[in-house]
């Protein structure tokens, strides 16, 4: 066979393979046949590159199309698990988000209180020597860095081995700690490791999709879309929505429940009350894979300084439970929740019908929650208490808000207490860091950092002198802002803050550094659903930007740890990435090689021999479980742990003087604080400012229509919102709602800073606030 | 049972003849941007139901009276880029903000007259997907909040055939957009892309995508 | 040499079963898609008669419900 004929005749194969794919499309909708993003032998056609998205934690692939170094166009990649083609409104403009024209590209020094343009080696020898100054005259503790979920793996990866493997320091924090790390306790405290057990192909699976506090319509658009994908399919599937809120996927649900703030505890509880009371409790499973625990009660809610609070757990039993659960009963709990009685049944029935397999899915309205830690254990307790885990469709489903939060925060760990496998505090953790780091273990400290709430107290204190934060906006983001902002500004402090656009964090910055931004550089992202994708640099950074990454290295350089980082700016993510995953070698983190991750759309650990684990836990489909079912082995006793958490009210509750409470969060155009998506004009008009949802009732008793002006106010300050009356989501009465997105209207300005004691995660969604028409 | 069977497949989209009567726009934009048609000229060298329309909308009595007919540089206004999702060019129902789903299918799933409006609705592609919102938004919301830098870039040529004669090719993705007719016949299609045989419902028969759009399983084979 | 695509359906329960006694027929290239339990393969053999041997096997097979021709291109050998 010559040449010319191999060509045409793999030419009329992908004609043949294309028209058969091409019916499909119109019989099947939604069917997608894996294939890799490759250039066109064809003139005139784009070429499409593979990169996760920029936005939220779902971790949808997409297809970005460059040409003459600016990316053209975007859409979803049909080949990536995650989404199959589709994406959200954000994804679908994820590229325009580049092209802000006040786009950071010098970086700038403050000099008489005005930020000014410098060459950026300069601005990276003043951040270097800062460092080197304040640690010599406050003592190496005051010096603090700050991330996010949004740092790629490698960016957190070097972070952390710059913070705690070079300067052994633990003060490294991530964004995510206001957002994930209830998550991270509840999956500590249940199953002894992080991050769910399960993976998308649940929705595929599920008949019974429960969403707690969470409202995926507007959050995770596309794993919405796949529940309404399954229902349609499938006949019995449904759809139950808890919330306190009305929110777009309320009116899409089967049932919609709504219960009073925070009392979530004591709806789960009931929920397993009725479960057992009826028997529906799977004996067997917990008999062989369950252990009962209690905790302490009565925790407090972090509101004081230094407060360290550090849970006892004990063993205990079943029958221990069942006493325990009798403050619990359906009708005591429709006293507490609001939730009557019948529909706390009903929930009860559908988690205890052995016939139906169970999703519970959740975000931030259980992380972001005083009592963080406990509702996760509770809900957990539901799927232990009917063995629906870790199997296909059965699966407790903590989602996250960032693109890496598990990938970087969680996994790498660029928590305080968190080494990349591992914490601090313990010493074979600590050894197996410095053996892969090839640094003394004494240079790493046992003791955990502070963190995030406590960095920013530490900076108003006069504990922390020294703050780089990166890729993220704590000036929007922190509770309780106006102390933390305040604390930037006291003598003695130096801001570094890394970013793509100006920021109210830019703002009180000394040092400004311009970064390279999503597909402006190499990096790895991991998804809620544990899967690691690459992507490569496919448009140049503009200006002097170069990735956060980087630039930790050159500053690291300059204090003399050029052997902990011998790499280059070219080589140091994928150098960084093989190293990092020499920390979690083995069956039960194994992480795919870059090789594989640049072949696929992502892979989801544990990576065992080339195969992707898709349930942990069992032994069906886990390499790492021993035996034929469950096998809990992240606990010593290779057992689940079953929690005892009672029902504790909220932080700050409404009272004569602030009668309502106020909750905060996201919607769908806008993604964390903002500073992308509003820079995305189609977004932008779409939601152009922040507004605060009233119930129709209370307004008309106010006499408010939609787009009047009414005042909020709380006992950390007062603002002015424009109403919205009639808008996507109604609060119950005696409630109002505020997006957080926008840097003009700072709801985080009123918000408290209470948090779980556990997880230390600030709660967001609950304070208590005074309403009038303004 | 086994069997095999023989495709051309019937695309799945049916196509009622369309005897609305349209109204030709006075609108003064819109006059100017109709009259340069000249993309459209091939098309209307190829006769067929809308070719009054094409050929300039004539204003008589005698021609086919359709309402506003859509424009292709009207509905490119509404992308941020060729395969963009298009924002929502209309206001929206208090319920269909609170839901993110409601009432769009009312009109956009088959297409049709819609009195509030005076015109014929668009329908969607790909009526399967419900959750809207999730992708089209209102674009209303006035002013950039920052200045933004981004050019639209240019769509490609209409046209694209290997041959005077040959069928052009199809010059964009067919993900969500593999409807043909959806965008290709009735009276809210823009006139410019049109199909003259709507008839001929096998589209692909003749008109091929004019590259693989980074979905081909190139690698596979 | 013909060259032909099909959309195969399984029947029930045996999409995987399915995959695999089509990748071992010779001159079969499998494109799944293991969410809708649907595939595309694509043949190609040397002449007619082993085409036709083909699609016989391929009807022959118990995994395979249905086998829908999509394409199919043949041309004299040069």
């Amino acid at each position: 066979m010559n040449p010319t004929d191999t060509t045409r005749r793999s030419f009329l194969k992908q004609m043949a393979a294309a028209a058969a794919i091409s019916t499909v499309a119109e019989l099947v909708p939604g069917a997608a046949f894996a294939g890799e993003a490759k250039e066109k032998a064809s003139d005139g056609g784009l070429h499409w590159q593979k990169a996760p998205c920029r936005f939220c934690g779902t971790g949808c692939g997409l297809l970005v199309a460059v040409e003459h170094g600016v990316a053209v166009a975007v859409k979803g990649d049909p080949a990536s698990p995650v989404n199959r083609g589709l994406a959200c409104v954000k994804g679908f403009h994820a590229i325009l988000a580049l092209y802000g024209k006040d786009r950071l590209t010098n970086a700038l020094v403050r000099k008489n209180g005005k930020l000014v343009p410098v060459p950026l080696k300069e601005a990276l020898d003043l951040v270097a020597a800062k460092m080197k100054e304040i640690s010599a005259k406050y003592g190496k503790d005051s010096i603090a860095m700050y991330g996010s979920g949004q740092w790629t793996i490698p960016d957190g990866y070097v972070a952390s081995k710059f913070m705690k493997g070079c300067l052994g320091n633990n003060n490294l924090e991530g964004n995510a700690r206001l957002c994930m790390s209830s998550a991270v306790t509840g999956f500590m405290t249940s199953f002894g490791m992080d991050e769910p057990m399960g993976c998308y192909d649940d929705f595929d699976h599920a008949d019974i999709f429960v969403t707690w506090g969470n409202n995926p319509a507007e959050m995770h658009p596309v794993l919405f879309s796949r529940m309404l994908e399954r229902k349609q399919n499938s006949a019995n599937v449904k759809l139950i929505d808890l919330s306190t809120r009305t929110t777009r996927s309320s009116h899409a649900s089967d049932k919609h429940i709504i219960f009073k703030p925070n009392t979530d505890l004591a709806l789960a509880n009931g929920i397993a009350h009725e479960i057992l009371a009826r028997g529906w409790q799977n004996n067997d499973f917990l008999a062989k894979h369950v252990t009962v625990r209690k905790g302490k009660t009565n925790i407090g809610y972090g509101l004081v300084d230094k407060e360290n609070f550090k849970d006892e757990p004990v063993a205990t039993t079943l029958d221990e439970y069942r006493e325990f659960l009798k403050d619990y009963t359906p009708e005591k709990v429709e006293k507490i929740s609001g939730v009557s009685a019948a529909n706390i049944r009903y929930l009860a029935s559908l988690y205890g019908d052995p016939s139906k397999r169970v999703m519970s899915l959740w975000c931030m309205g259980m992380n972001q929650h005083v009592r963080g830690t406990w509702i996760n254990n509770l809900v957990y307790n539901l799927h232990l208490l009917t063995g629906k885990i870790a199997t296909p469709g059965n699966s407790p489903f903590s989602l996250t808000g960032q693109p890496s939060a598990c990938g970087t925060v969680r996994e790498v760990g660029t928590l305080a207490h968190r080494l990349p496998h591992g914490v601090v505090t313990n010493e074979e953790d600590r050894k197996h860091a410095a053996e892969i780091w090839q640094v003394p273990v004494e240079r790493i400290n046992p003791k955990p950092g502070l963190h995030t709430v406590e960095i920013f107290r530490g900076l108003d204190r006069g504990d922390i002198r020294f703050l780089w934060v990166q890729v993220t906006n704590p000036m929007v983001t922190m509770p309780k802002l106006k102390r933390y902002r305040e604390a930037t500004q006291k003598e003695d402090r130096f801001i570094v803050v890394s970013d793509v656009y100006p920021t109210p964090t830019t703002e009180i910055a000394d040092v400004v550094l311009p970064s390279a931004m999503w597909i402006e550089r190499e990096g790895l992202f991991g998804n809620s659903e544990r899967r690691t994708q690459h992507w490569n640099e496919l448009v140049p950074p503009p200006g002097d930007a170069v990735a956060d990454g980087w630039q930790l290295i050159e500053v690291a350089h300059r204090l003399g740890f050029t052997k902990e980082f011998p790499w280059t700016r070219e080589n140091y993510n994928e150098k960084a990435y093989e190293e990092y995953c020499k920390h979690q070698a083995g069956k039960k983190h194994g992480m795919a090689p870059i090789a594989d991750l640049k072949k696929n759309p992502g892979l989801p650990w544990p990576y065992v021999n080339g195969k992707s684990t898709k349930w942990r836990y069992h032994g069906k489909f886990d390499p790492a479980a021993s035996g034929n079912t469950w096998d809990f082995y992240g606990n010593a006793d290779h057992r689940a742990n079953l929690w005892l958490r009672p029902y504790e009210p909220a932080a700050e509750s409404p009272d004569k003087e602030f009668p309502f409470w106020l909750c905060t969060g996201r919607v769908l155009e806008h993604w964390h604080s903002g500073s992308m998506t509003r820079r995305i004009p189609v977004l932008h008009r779409a939601v152009p400012h922040a507004y605060v949802e009233l119930n129709p009732a209370d307004a008309k008793r106010m006499g408010v229509v939609d787009g009047d002006k009414v005042r909020l106010t709380t006992r950390r300050g007062t603002m002015v919102f424009p109403a919205s009356v009639d808008g996507r989501g109604v609060p119950e009465p005696g409630q109002v709602f505020v997006p957080f997105f926008d840097e003009k209207l700072l709801i985080n300005e009123l918000t408290l800073d209470a948090h779980c004691p556990i997880s230390k995660q600030p709660d967001y969604k609950k304070c208590s606030v005074r309403v009038e028409k303004a | 049972m086994r069997r095999i069977m023989f495709f051309p497949l019937v695309c799945t989209a049916m196509l009622a003849v369309w005897g609305c009567r349209q109204e030709v726009t006075s609108d003064a934009e819109r006059t100017e941007i109709v009259s340069d048609s000249s993309s459209r000229a091939h098309d209307a060298e190829q006769g067929g139901m809308y070719r009054d329309l094409q050929m300039g909308y004539r204003k008589s009595d005698s021609a086919p009276r359709m309402g506003s007919a859509r424009i292709l540089e009207q509905i490119r206004k509404h992308r941020a880029f060729d395969g963009a999702p298009p924002w929502i060019p209309h206001a929206v129902s208090p319920e269909n903000e609170r839901t993110g789903t409601r009432n769009c299918l009312n009109c956009h799933r088959d297409g049709g007259w819609v009195e509030k409006w005076q015109r014929y609705a668009p329908p969607t592609p790909h009526p399967e997907w419900t959750s809207c919102r999730q992708c089209h938004v209102p674009g209303d919301g006035g002013d950039a909040f920052r200045p933004s830098g981004w050019k639209t870039p240019a769509y490609p040529a209409l046209n694209d055939r290997s041959q005077p004669a040959g069928p052009p090719a199809i010059p964009h993705s067919l993900q969500y957009r593999g409807n043909c007719l959806a965008c290709h016949a009735g009276p809210s299609a823009p006139v410019e892309i049109r199909t003259t045989h709507p008839g001929r419902t096998n589209c692909r028969q003749c008109h091929v995508p004019a590259n693989s759009d980074g979905t081909f399983p190139e690698s596979k084979l | 040499m013909p060259i032909a695509s099909w959309i195969l359906f399984p029947t029930t329960g045996s999409f995987e079963q399915m995959l695999h006694d089509v990748e071992s027929i010779e001159g079969c290239e499998l494109l799944p898609d293991s969410v809708k339990q649907i595939a595309v393969l694509v043949t190609d053999t040397p002449d007619a008669r082993s085409d036709k041997e083909l699609c016989d096997r391929l009807q022959s097979l118990e995994s395979v419900a249905q086998a829908a021709l999509v394409f199919a291109h043949a041309e004299e050998t040069p």
